[in-house]
C-alpha cells in the first residue's frame, strides 16, 4: 500500500517536473554575417558609419536627415546616397562618433551583392545562391546571420529591392 | 474612534488629496517650450467657436494645413486636431470626443497613419491622451493605445507618471499651473524656417506591403460615425513624400481601393505638387519631410477650393460674430508669421 | 503581481471589503481565493507546482497522522497486554515507519524545489567536463523556496507530534498559499498561523490601524529608500568599479536589502494585520547587532529558526552524529571531540542556507563565510572574555557597543556584496581593491554618474535618516504601536507617508528596480 502511494506520487512528481521544461532553442550557428563590398570598402550594418563614409568620400555622398516628429526628441536617421545604393544611419546629433549604419539599400542594378545578385534577378537565382531563406513570403526572401539580415524584396518572382539591415 | 476623531481624519485625508491634486498640476509637463506639440490636444477645448471642417492626423496635417488661410480665402471655419505620429485609433477617439462638443460638416483624415498597426511609443501616446478631458471616450482611447510598459492608472492619475519631475521643475511649471498659452493657430503649428529639399529618393524596402487590418477597422468606425452624424469624411495624403516618411505605391493602391469601395473622396496631393504650386526650395523647413508656412498656405489654398467647389462648404465671412473671432486669430497668425510669437 | 502595483492594491482592497462583509467562519474562503488569484496573476503555468507541493504535504501529513493515531490506539487498546519493552519496541517500529513516510514526503517536496531551482546549477558544473551537455531552461515558480520550506516544516511538525494534520484540503491549501507571504516570507509554522485563518473574531480597529501604518511604512522603505539606492547599486555592479566604489556599494546595498526586505516584510505583516492575522516578526533592528551570531538572531529570523529547528538540531542529535561525537572524543580528545559534530552541523546548515538563497557559488560562499565568522568568533570567545575582564568599563561602554555594531554592519555588508557581483573571484578581487585603489576623491566626485541626481541622493539620505530615527525612537515600543493608539496623529503620518511615497518613490516607467529582491528565491 505504502509502495503504491510512493510510486503514484513519484510518477506525479516526474510528470509535473516535466511541465517545467521550456527548453532553449539551439543557438544559431555563428556563420559569418553578410556584408556589402563597394569600391574596396566593406560595409556592414551595425558598424560605425564614420570610417565607411571616410573611405567612400571620393564618391561625394549626398545626405538627408530625417528628424523626429517631436521637436524635443534627440536622435535622427540620416541617409547617404552613393552610386547605386544608399546607407541609412542613426545618430544622436551631427558629429556623433557612434553614428551607426542601420541599413544598406540598393537603388538600381548597377551594384550587386558579394554573391552576385542584383536587382532584376529571379527569386530562384537568389535561392540557388543563398539556399533556403529563413523567411520566405510572396514579397520577400530574408536571410538572417547573427544580428543582421539580408533581404530581397520580390514582385512577380523578380528581385525589386535588396537591403542589408541590422537587427540590433 | 470618536466622532471628532473621524471628522479630523477625514479633513486630513481631504487636505492630503488636495495637496496631491496640486502636486499633479505642478508636476505635469506644460509643453509651453521645447515639445510644444504636447499642448495641442488640450488647446482645442479653449476654442469655443464652431468649425465646419475637422482635420485629424499626424504632422502631415498640423503642419500642412492652415485654418487662418482657409478662413481668409474661403470663409471656411476649421480646426486641426493633430498630434505627432497620431495613430488611426487616436484619430478615431479624438473624432468621437470632438463630436461631443460639435458636429462639423466635413472630417479630413490624413492616411499616412494607416501604416502603423501597433502602439509605437509612450511619448506619442501621452501627447495625444494626457490633453484629453476625462470621459469614457478617453478611457477607451487609453485602453486601445497603451504600450506594454505603460499603466492605465498613470493615465488616470498622471502624478504616477510625472512624479519624478520635482527634480526638474522650471519657472514655466509654476507660471502655467492653471492655464496654458496657445501654441497653435486652430491646431496649425507654424514652421517658418526654410531648409530646401535636396534629395528625392524612395523609402526603405517594405517587408509587408499590406496595411494593418486594425487600421482599416478603425477607419471603418470613423466612416460609420461620420455617416451616422451626416458628416462628409474626406481622405487625404499630404504632398510630402520624403524618404523617411515615404508613401508607397502598394499603400496607395489599398487606400484607393478602400475609398472606391466605400464611396469616399480621396485626394493624394503628392502628384499634384506642381498644380498646388509647391517649390521644394522654399516651401519646406526640414528638407522636404514637412511643409513650412509658405507651403502650407499654398496647399490650404488649393484644398480650400476643393472644399468649396466639391463639398459646398459655406463662406461665413458675412457672419459678424465669427468674423470678429477669426479676425483675432488671423492677426495672431500674421504676427507669428512675420516674426513675432 | 508586485506589492507596489495597482492590480495588487485593487486585489487587496477587494479582498478586504469582501472579508469583512462575510461572517467570521466564511472569511477564510476570501483569503484562499485571493491567494490563488494572486498566484494565477504571476502565471497560470506556475499553479501546478504550488498545487503539487500542497497535495504532497497534505497527503503525507495525513498518512503520518493516521499512522500515529493507529499506533496510539493500538498501544492504548493493548496497554495491559504489553510489557514496557514491548511497548517501546512497537513505538520504535512505528516511528521508523513514520520516518519513512516523512522522508518520502520531504524527497518529493524538496525534490521538486531542487529540480526546478538547482538543475541548471548542477548541470553547469557537469558541463565543464561535458561541454556538449544541454542545460534545460526550467521555470522557477513564484515563491517556491518559501512555500516549500513552510510546507516541509509542517510535515516535520506533524511527524514530531507538534501539530495535528489538517484534514480539510482547502484549509491546508490556504496555509501553503497565503498570498502576503508568498513572495518574501516570513516562513510561518502551522501551529502559529493556521488557527488564525479560521478563528472567528470581530473587527479590531487598533490592529487595523497598526496594520495600515506598517504597510505604508513598508512601502516607504521599499519605494523611497531601497528602489532609489538600487539604481546606484546597479550602476556600480555593471561597471565593476573598484576601490572606494566597493565601499560605497557595501553601504548602498545594505540600504537596499534593508529597505527591500524589511519593507517587504512590513507590508506582509501589515496586510495580515488588516485581516486580523498576526505573523511572526522577521527582523528585530538587525543593524544594531554587535556580532554575526546576534545578527542572525535579528535578521530573517524565521529562516534562521527554520534551519535551526529542522536542520541544525536534528543533524546535531542524529545517530550518525552521536557516533561521530563519541569517536572524535575518544580519538581526538574531549576539546576537539566535542567541537567536531557541532561544527559539521553548523557548516552543513550554512551551506544549505546559502544554497537556499540561490543556485550559485556566490550564495554558497556567502553562507560559508557567515559560518566562518560564527565559528571563528566562537573560538575567540575565551580571548574576548579575558579582555572583558581586563577592561570592564571600556568593554561595557556605549562607544565599544557602537564600534561592535559598526564592525558587524560592515562585515555583513562585505559578505553580502557576493549577492551583488554574483561571481566569487570577481568579488574577492574587488574586496582586495578596497585596500589598493585609493580613489575616494574620484568616487565622491562621480556620485552623480551612478544614475542618481543630487536630488535623488538627498531623498536617499533623508530616507535613511528617517529609518534610523524611527529605529532609535522605536527601541522600547515600535512607533506604529504608539501611533495606533492616537488615530488622528496616525492619520497625519499615513497621509504624509503616502504623499512622500508618491512623490519621491522610485517607480513607474524608467525605474526597473521594482522587483522585490527576495522574490527571486
Amino acid at each position: 500500500m505504502m509502495r503504491k502511494w510512493i510510486a503514484i506520487l513519484l510518477a506525479l512528481t516526474a510528470l509535473v517536473a516535466f511541465a517545467a521544461c521550456g527548453g532553449t532553442d539551439p543557438d544559431d550557428d555563428a556563420a559569418e554575417a553578410y556584408s556589402f563590398l563597394f569600391d574596396g570598402t566593406e560595409i556592414r550594418p551595425g558598424d560605425k558609419a564614420a570610417p565607411v563614409l571616410e573611405a567612400l568620400s571620393a564618391h561625394n555622398p549626398q545626405s538627408s536627415v530625417k528628424a523626429s516628429c517631436l521637436s524635443g526628441v534627440t536622435g535622427e536617421d540620416v541617409t547617404y546616397v552613393l552610386p547605386g545604393f544608399r546607407i541609412q544611419t542613426f545618430r544622436l546629433q551631427e558629429g556623433d562618433a557612434d553614428e551607426q549604419i542601420r541599413l544598406i539599400i540598393f537603388s538600381d542594378d548597377s551594384v550587386a551583392t558579394r554573391e552576385g545578385i542584383a536587382i532584376g534577378a529571379t527569386a530562384q537565382a537568389v535561392k540557388d545562391v543563398y539556399g533556403a531563406a529563413d523567411e520566405e513570403t510572396e514579397f520577400r526572401l530574408a536571410y538572417t546571420r547573427g544580428t543582421m539580415r539580408l533581404v530581397f524584396g520580390l514582385r512577380d518572382g523578380s528581385v525589386t529591392n535588396i537591403s542589408y539591415e541590422t537587427l540590433e | 474612534m470618536r466622532k471628532k476623531q473621524w471628522i479630523a481624519c477625514l479633513c486630513i485625508l481631504l487636505c492630503g488629496g488636495v495637496f496631491l491634486w496640486f502636486a499633479q498640476l505642478l508636476l505635469e509637463p506644460k509643453y509651453m517650450s521645447g515639445n510644444r506639440e504636447g499642448a495641442m490636444t488640450a488647446e482645442y477645448y479653449s476654442d469655443g467657436s464652431p468649425h465646419d471642417v475637422l482635420f485629424l492626423g499626424d504632422c502631415e496635417v498640423y503642419e500642412c494645413y492652415t485654418p487662418p488661410t482657409l478662413w481668409a480665402e474661403y470663409g471656411i471655419t476649421s480646426y486641426i486636431r493633430g498630434t505627432p505620429q497620431q495613430l488611426v485609433w487616436h484619430s478615431y477617439y479624438l473624432l468621437e470626443e470632438t463630436l461631443r462638443y460639435e458636429t462639423p460638416k466635413a472630417v479630413v483624415f490624413n492616411v499616412y497613419a494607416m501604416r502603423y498597426g501597433e502602439p509605437q511609443n509612450e511619448a506619442y501616446n501621452r501627447i495625444v491622451l494626457d490633453g484629453m478631458h476625462f470621459s469614457t471616450v478617453k478611457l477607451r482611447a487609453i485602453w486601445a493605445s497603451m504600450t506594454e510598459e505603460e499603466s492605465f492608472a498613470s493615465y488616470l492619475f498622471p502624478l504616477l507618471r510625472y512624479h519624478s519631475r520635482w527634480k526638474e521643475l522650471e519657472q514655466a511649471d509654476f507660471q502655467y499651473l492653471f492655464h496654458r498659452d496657445p501654441v497653435t493657430h486652430n491646431g496649425y503649428l507654424m514652421q517658418t524656417d526654410v531648409v530646401p529639399k535636396e534629395l528625392d529618393i524612395e523609402g526603405e524596402p517594405l517587408s509587408d506591403p499590406a496595411l494593418p487590418q486594425i487600421c482599416f477597422e478603425y477607419l471603418d468606425r470613423m466612416r460609420t460615425l461620420c455617416e451616422e452624424k451626416g458628416i462628409q469624411l474626406i481622405l487625404v495624403k499630404a504632398p510630402t513624400n520624403f524618404w523617411g516618411y515615404y508613401w508607397y505605391d502598394e499603400w496607395e493602391e489599398q487606400i484607393v481601393s478602400y475609398a472606391g469601395e466605400n464611396d469616399l473622396p480621396y485626394y493624394n496631393f503628392i502628384p499634384l505638387e506642381e498644380e498646388i504650386g509647391l517649390d521644394w526650395s522654399t516651401d519646406t523647413y526640414d528638407g522636404g519631410a514637412h511643409l513650412n508656412v509658405s507651403g502650407a498656405e499654398k496647399l490650404t489654398s488649393y484644398f480650400g477650393k476643393i472644399l468649396r467647389e466639391e463639398f459646398g462648404l459655406e463662406d461665413h465671412r458675412a457672419d459678424a460674430e465669427l468674423s470678429a473671432v477669426w479676425q483675432e486669430k488671423c492677426s495672431a497668425y500674421e504676427a507669428e508669421k512675420n516674426g513675432g510669437t | 503581481m508586485q506589492f507596489n502595483s495597482i492590480p495588487f492594491l485593487l486585489l487587496l482592497s477587494a479582498a478586504l471589503i469582501l472579508y469583512y462583509c462575510l461572517p467570521g467562519r466564511r472569511r477564510w474562503y476570501v483569503l484562499l481565493a485571493a491567494s490563488y488569484l494572486y498566484y494565477l496573476a504571476a502565471g497560470a503555468e506556475y499553479l501546478i507546482f504550488i498545487v503539487y507541493t500542497t497535495a504532497v504535504s497534505y497527503v503525507t501529513a495525513l498518512l503520518l497522522q493516521r499512522r500515529a493515531d493507529a499506533e496510539n490506539a493500538e498501544l492504548e487498546a493493548n496497554r495491559d497486554a504489553l510489557t514496557k519493552e514491548e511497548r517501546k519496541a512497537r513505538r520504535a517500529k512505528g516511528k521508523k515507519q513514520r520516518f519513512r513516510i516523512l522522508v518520502g514526503g520531504l524527497v518529493l517536496g524538496f525534490g521538486m524545489l531542487a529540480v526546478l531551482k538547482y538543475t541548471a546549477f548542477v548541470l553547469s558544473g557537469v558541463q565543464l567536463f561535458v561541454p556538449s551537455l544541454r542545460i534545460p531552461d526550467l521555470l522557477l515558480p513564484l515563491g517556491i523556496s518559501f512555500y516549500t520550506f513552510q510546507s516541509m516544516g509542517y510535515l516535520i511538525d506533524v511527524y514530531r507530534g507538534k501539530a495535528q494534520a489538517e484534514r480539510n484540503p482547502l484549509r491546508f491549501a490556504l496555509f501553503v498559499s497565503y498570498f502576503p507571504q508568498l513572495l518574501q516570507g516570513p516562513i510561518s509554522r502551522f501551529g502559529d498561523l493556521a488557527h488564525q485563518f479560521f478563528e472567528e473574531r470581530g473587527f479590531d480597529g487598533a490592529r487595523f490601524r497598526a496594520g495600515l501604518a506598517r504597510t505604508v511604512w513598508g512601502y516607504f522603505k521599499k519605494m523611497v529608500v531601497a528602489d532609489t539606492a538600487m539604481i546606484a547599486v546597479q550602476a556600480l555592479v555593471e561597471q565593476k568599479l573598484t576601490g572606494a566604489y566597493v565601499v560605497l556599494l557595501i553601504l548602498l546595498y545594505s540600504a537596499v536589502i534593508y529597505g527591500d526586505f524589511t519593507g517587504g516584510i512590513d507590508i506582509t505583516i501589515g496586510i495580515s494585520e488588516l485581516f486580523g492575522i498576526r505573523l511572526k516578526e522577521n527582523f528585530d533592528r538587525p543593524f544594531s547587532s554587535r556580532s554575526v551570531k546576534e545578527y542572525w538572531r535579528r535578521w530573517h529570523i524565521t529562516m534562521g529558526t527554520w534551519f535551526t529547528d529542522y536542520v541544525f538540531y536534528p543533524l546535531s542529535v542524529c545517530a550518525p552524529m552521536q557516533r561521530l561525537s563519541k569517536w572524535s572524543r575518544a580519538h581526538l580528545g574531549p576539546a576537539l571531540g566535542k567541537r567536531i559534530p557541532v561544527y559539521i552541523a553548523t557548516i552543513v546548515t550554512w551551506f544549505l542556507t546559502g544554497l537556499w538563497h540561490g543556485a550559485g557559488w556566490n550564495f554558497i560562499v556567502w553562507g560559508l563565510l557567515n559560518c566562518l565568522c560564527i565559528l571563528v568568533s566562537q573560538e575567540l570567545q575565551p580571548l574576548w572574555l579575558r579582555w572583558q575582564a581586563a577592561a570592564p568599563r571600556l568593554s561595557s561602554s556605549r562607544i565599544w557597543g557602537c564600534w561592535q555594531a559598526v564592525r558587524t554592519f560592515l562585515l555583513m555588508g562585505l559578505i553580502r556584496s557576493l549577492d551583488c557581483y554574483r561571481n566569487v573571484p570577481l568579488t574577492f578581487r574587488l574586496w582586495g581593491s578596497m585596500f589598493t585603489d585609493f580613489n575616494w576623491g574620484e568616487m565622491l566626485g562621480s556620485l552623480t554618474k551612478l544614475g542618481l541626481t543630487p536630488a535623488d541622493w538627498g531623498v536617499l539620505a533623508a530616507g535613511i535618516l528617517v529609518l534610523f530615527t524611527a529605529s532609535m525612537l522605536g527601541k522600547r515600543e515600535p512607533l506604529r504601536e504608539r501611533l495606533s493608539r492616537r488615530p488622528v496623529l496616525l492619520c497625519v503620518c499615513l497621509t504624509l507617508g503616502v504623499i512622500v511615497i508618491l512623490l519621491f518613490g522610485s517607480y513607474g516607467i524608467g525605474y526597473d528596480a521594482g522587483d522585490f529582491i527576495y522574490g527571486q528565491f
